[in-house]
């Protein structure tokens, strides 16, 4: 993301960078970041300076953002951890939101491109209170795969079937089943 | 497997819960064949026929949107049965006569590129099915389809270019368009608004 808020609204709207990309083009990139993929952005429109100035008002009104190293996926970014949640993006990715995505979202850390190198540490500190269930929408495909066939269940279909399956057998150790 | 198969469940209507709706959003997303490995499809394991739940594109590539106006309905598609005397039969899956929007230089670029070219499509019907589950459709799993210009005249369309994309000649798919949902409607959503671009 670039540093908007260095730039006047003029150069944002008529300037272009060193390759010659217009910057307004690339403005309207990092404002569907900040404010999800389905935000309009349309640098032709008398809007537009509206929009620069919203961008800039929320960049520099939200807290630090405390990032460890999650990346979404560039075909997810702006994803809802569920239905009627706000969308998360690279742009306001937090550790609290990527471990909420992680834990509430049936694909879990399939969303993400990077994850920190302390994850574990991480999700140990948000998994106080952590539902079994939670606990089993965290899993990738190939610990799903693991816990099923160690439960005697059906291993075939993707990811969304194998945790309905599991959480439906009932609660067991998941820890206990993985370091098997 | 045999090729021929019984039907096995009945074919009703909901007309409280579910009723049809005809016609397509007006955006379609464009697969360079090329950038879409097999092994990026991941089939449903129950209905691989039917479904497809996931899509993985090749590294540093990206779909591309195919934008037409929403209360115009240009983009639809009109797939068509082939029969064939001595092998099974199977469809043509065809999105016919659609408007080329860019007439810039850049949009006619495209165009000469996508004249030889191989894609898959997905597009998103009006009517989703339950829960949304059932509202995106994937083109040409197992051919592709191939581009054709249809027009290119000055008086028609406000000059705009009209093409149509189909299953290529001579060739057919062996089953309707696969329906495409990753995880739920929402994530499949997300997905292709993003043009499930991979870093």
């Amino acid at each position: 993301m670039m540093e908007w808020q260095s730039y006047k609204i003029e150069e944002i709207k008529t300037g272009s960078d060193e390759s010659g990309n217009r910057l307004a083009l690339q403005f309207c990139q990092d404002y569907k970041d900040l404010f999800g993929p389905d935000a309009h952005c349309c640098h032709t429109c008398p809007s537009f300076e509206n929009k620069i100035n919203k961008y800039i008002q929320k960049i520099s009104t939200m807290k630090e953002v405390k990032n460890s190293g999650f990346e979404l996926k560039p075909m997810y970014n702006g994803i809802q951890p569920k239905f009627g949640a706000a969308p998360v993006s690279n742009g306001n990715l937090t550790d609290e939101k990527a471990i909420e995505l992680i834990n509430e979202h049936p694909k879990g850390k399939d969303l993400f491109e990077k994850l920190p190198d302390n994850i574990d540490e991480l999700m140990e500190g948000g998994d106080s209170g952590q539902t079994f269930d939670q606990q089993v929408n965290s899993l990738l495909k190939p610990q799903l795969v693991q816990v099923a066939t160690a439960l005697e269940l059906e291993t075939e279909g993707n990811v969304k079937e194998l945790k309905a399956r599991i959480i439906e057998n009932g609660e067991v150790d998941l820890d206990e089943l993985l370091a098997e | 497997m045999s090729c021929t198969e019984k039907i096995a469940a009945d074919i009703l209507r909901d007309c409280d819960n579910n009723p049809p709706v005809k016609g397509l959003e007006q955006n379609l997303l464009i697969i360079n064949w090329e950038d879409l490995a097999k092994s990026g499809i991941s089939l449903d394991a129950s209905n691989p026929k039917e479904l497809i739940d996931g899509l993985t594109l090749n590294s540093g590539t990206s779909g591309f949107l195919f934008e037409g106006i929403q209360s115009k309905q240009n983009i639809k598609h009109a797939n068509e049965f082939v029969t064939n005397e001595n092998t099974q039969n199977g469809l043509r899956h065809i999105l016919p006569e659609l408007i080329w929007a860019d007439n810039s230089k850049a949009g006619r670029a495209e165009l000469n590129k996508m004249k030889n070219g191989r894609f898959y499509i997905i597009s998103e019907r009006l009517w989703k099915g339950a829960d949304s589950a059932d509202a995106f459709l994937f083109y040409g799993y197992l051919i592709g389809l191939e581009m054709v210009i249809v027009s290119d005249e000055s008086n028609e369309n406000d000059g705009l270019p009209v093409v149509t994309f189909q299953t290529p000649e001579g060739f057919y798919e062996p089953n309707v368009p696969h329906l495409l949902l990753d995880t739920d409607y929402a994530t499949t959503k997300t997905a292709f608004g993003n043009k499930f671009a991979q870093a």
